[in-house]
């Protein structure tokens, strides 16, 4: 076993700045689209915020997600943390399979993970590709209609060269499924590190517990 | 010889038959002769009599020979209408003097003559019943003692007519600087007393046409000062609101200015409740009418052409708001207020009673502007000769559905050559007149953000008619399917969430029709194929753990 530092303070805290936003996000997200799903969590005697202040959060979440995603982007392309973790190189293209392989199959069999999580690369090819999509696309997409939608008389003459309100709604929905389908997938992931919790717990402290064999993967 | 056959025809002609005045007035000595007719005998009107004694009753001779002008105008009179003579009024044997308008109309009330006294007391028959040649306001400014007033004082400008301004400077004058001086007005007019018309000039005639009284002239420093012009519509003021009375909704219904307008009050509610009297009932019961905080003409001008149902959704909140100013502060808590109210009127939210429709106009864009069509652009597309109705009668029988108006809409941007969009507000289309639910507890989004907002099952699309708009029904969901990339800028968030009904229909209608399943769930299949797509990966990860936890275990 050795322990490996992958997430400096600053990307840690950012991180559960980015969860809680992001949670805050989809429960409202979830009460704006479905109206009446409310219902459910209160009458197990969950608070929920009334339609109002749904709406309300929903909008100051999403400024506060904006702000994150550019501290974000700022920080990986100053760190260098881009150039390390994220870039997509042409020897990616050959592991892709190699990696989709072992979660299909390799997993199952007990082989080990083609990847391993170094400081200077945290990222397998699949992840390098999915935080590729989501996060320059659908996630800006996300943001940049949720902006456009947080003052519609404001941003009249952009909402009408874009195609009208309801083709941003249609953006802005698409993205949203497809970030809540990357959450979803993000969180089961989280449980794929040596023990149930290990990916989950690097993200806290810092360092990953990793045994010799095998990689990482969040 | 010649003289000796003259005697012969004299002797024979009938004249030598015809009795002489004292002859008549021998058996007929009641009958006097007027002043007016001295020098004129009896044979010259009652030509008949050609013997004496004459043994037939002679016919009322008729007065036209002599005054065939009087006789003209009063063919074309409201006497005449009713087989009046001239001798019911002209006493042709006595020196009686002719009759007056009060000899028959003494008890004429004039009951709905506005500002009756007023009238009655400036004014003479002819003024209103009649066709004056001459009419005018004279003015006679006297002042007290040996003052005098000189042209400069009165004229300031130099142009020979007191205006406006002046006449109050003037008035001002008389008021403060001389004690006693006086500023009488005189309405006269001159007329034809045999053209009474059949029916009274109305308020139009003096107060918007100046048909009467057209001009004003002032004498100053009394009667032996000097006259110079003056303006008017100082002493009769003009009612621009006359002019265009008949375009609008109660002109149009035949109500007239002097049903509403007795007095020169202003018009209290129990004029408006004459006719309108169940909306007047559930507004007095409301808590406007309650505590008496606004009368039917302070939102209601009756003047007005554009009637309420053609007010768009912002002329409707500047009605209320002309009262509840704060309206915007006090709905602070209402998300993106300002795009709300621009949508939206008040009364969908405060009159429950109402029926809340969905109205689509077409408008047409000029560069950055944009503006409803009006009957005018609809002319040129459509030609000249033929109505909206027919329009769209040709795209729909009686309800338009989403691909009608999408080719009403394609047709207006090929032949109008500009670009037209379709806009949609949320207005109140039945009225009912209690506003009385304030501080909404309820203040729940869904109620129109949801597919079942009660509006979606009142859909009207309104075109402007020449005379009023249009209101045709529109039916389905015009906005979630075709004319998608028409109807893109109409969208209530929400209105595509997909509901039980949809999946209901997937169930059961899906499997036999896809296409057109499909087609008709337009923007709503995002959320059918998003909620597919997250419970997939959610089975997915959970099979995938499940299988983890196995190996794990083996």
């Amino acid at each position: 076993m050795k322990r490996i530092y992958l997430h400096t303070l600053t990307i840690r805290l950012w991180h559960w700045i980015n969860a809680s936003i992001v949670i805050a996000l989809t429960i409202t997200g979830i009460q704006l689209r479905a109206p009446g799903t409310e219902a459910i969590p209160r009458s197990i005697g969950v608070w929920f915020p009334d339609y109002t202040t749904a709406v309300l959060i929903h909008k100051y979440a999403g400024f506060a997600l904006a702000a994150s995603f550019m501290f974000w982007l700022a920080y990986i392309i100053v760190s260098g943390s881009f150039i390390r973790h994220y870039l997509f190189r042409i020897s990616d293209i050959a592991l892709m399979g190699k990696q989709a392989r072992y979660y299909v199959i390799g997993v199952f069999n007990g082989e080990k993970n083609p990847f391993t999580a170094t400081p200077t690369g945290k990222f397998n090819p699949l992840q390098k590709l999915t935080y590729g999509i989501v996060m320059p696309v659908v996630l800006l997409a996300l943001i940049i209609t949720g902006i456009l939608f947080s003052d519609i008389f404001y941003f009249r003459d952009s909402i009408e060269r874009f195609g009208g309100v309801r083709m941003l709604d249609a953006v802005h929905v698409i993205a949203a499924y497809l970030c809540l389908l990357n959450f979803m997938v993000h969180l089961y992931m989280t449980t794929m590190g040596h023990h149930l919790l290990d990916h989950i717990k690097s993200m806290i402290v810092g360092y990953e517990e990793e045994s010799e064999e095998e990689g990482r993967t969040a | 010889m010649h003289f000796a056959v003259l005697i012969v025809l004299f002797l024979a002609s009938p004249l030598w038959a015809y009795p002489t005045h004292e002859q008549c007035t021998d058996c007929h000595g009641s009958f006097k002769k007027t002043a007016s007719h001295q020098g004129v005998s009896c044979n010259d009107c009652h030509t008949e009599i050609t013997g004496f004694p004459h043994t037939h009753k002679h016919s009322q001779p008729t007065c036209q020979k002599c005054h065939s002008k009087a006789s003209e105008s009063f063919s074309k009179s409201v006497h005449q209408n009713k087989k009046m003579a001239c001798i019911d009024c002209h006493n042709v044997h006595s020196k009686e003097k002719t009759a007056t308008c009060t000899s028959c109309h003494a008890k004429a009330s004039h009951e709905k003559l506005p500002s009756r006294a007023k009238h009655l007391a400036s004014l003479n028959c002819i003024s209103c019943h009649g066709m004056p040649e001459k009419s005018g306001i004279t003015v006679t400014v006297k002042l007290p003692g040996a003052s005098i007033l000189g042209k400069k004082d009165v004229d300031h400008d130099g142009n020979g007519f007191v205006d406006k301004t002046e006449w109050h400077a003037l008035e001002y004058q008389l008021e403060h600087k001389f004690q006693g001086a006086s500023a009488d007005r005189q309405y006269w007019s001159y007329g034809n007393v045999h053209s009474i018309m059949p029916k009274p000039a109305d308020c139009s005639e003096c107060h918007d046409k100046r048909t009467r009284f057209a001009t004003a002239t002032a004498k100053i420093n009394g009667e032996s000062g000097y006259s110079i012009q003056i303006d008017p519509g100082i002493f009769i003021p003009e009612f621009p609101s006359i002019r265009d009375f008949a375009k609008t909704v109660h002109g149009k219904n035949g109500v007239k200015c002097i049903d509403c307008h007795t007095s020169q009050d202003k018009i209290s509610d129990s004029v408006c409740s004459q006719c309108h009297q169940n909306v007047y009932n559930t507004y007095k019961s409301s808590i406007h009418g309650r505590n008496n905080s606004a009368a039917c003409t302070d939102c209601h001008n009756p003047h007005l052409i554009k009637p309420y149902k053609e007010y768009n959704a912002q002329e409707r909140v500047a009605v209320c708001s002309s009262c509840h100013k704060d309206y915007m502060a006090r709905h602070k808590w209402l998300p993106n207020t300002a795009l709300h109210f621009k949508y939206l009127e008040c009364t969908t939210c405060h009159s429950p009673g109402s029926e809340k429709s969905m109205v689509f106009f077409f408008e047409k864009k000029d560069g950055e502007k944009k503006a409803p069509l009006t009957y005018k652009d609809f002319k040129t597309a459509f030609g000249h000769d033929i109505t909206v109705r027919s329009v769209i009668d040709k795209y729909s029988e009686d309800i338009l559905k989403g691909n009608d108006i999408g080719n009403l809409l394609k047709d207006l941007n090929r032949k109008m050559n500009i670009s037209v969009s379709i806009d949609a507000e949320i207005v109140v289309t039945r009225v009912h007149h209690d506003y009385s639910v304030t501080r909404l507890k309820e203040r729940n989004c869904v109620v129109c953000h949801s597919p079942q907002a009660c509006f979606y099952n009142s859909m009207y699309l309104n075109l402007p008619g020449k005379e009023e708009h249009i209101y045709t029904p529109v039916k389905g969901t015009l906005l979630s399917t075709y004319p998608l990339a028409l109807a893109l800028d109409i969208y209530v968030l929400g209105e595509e969430k997909i509901t039980r009904a949809d999946l209901d229909k997937l169930i059961h209608k899906a499997p036999q029709d896809w296409t057109s399943y499909i087609r008709n769930l337009g923007f709503k299949l995002i959320d059918l194929a998003g909620i597919t797509m997250l419970i997939l990966a959610f089975l997915g990860c959970m099979v995938h753990a499940v299988l983890r936890i196995l190996v794990i275990k083996r």
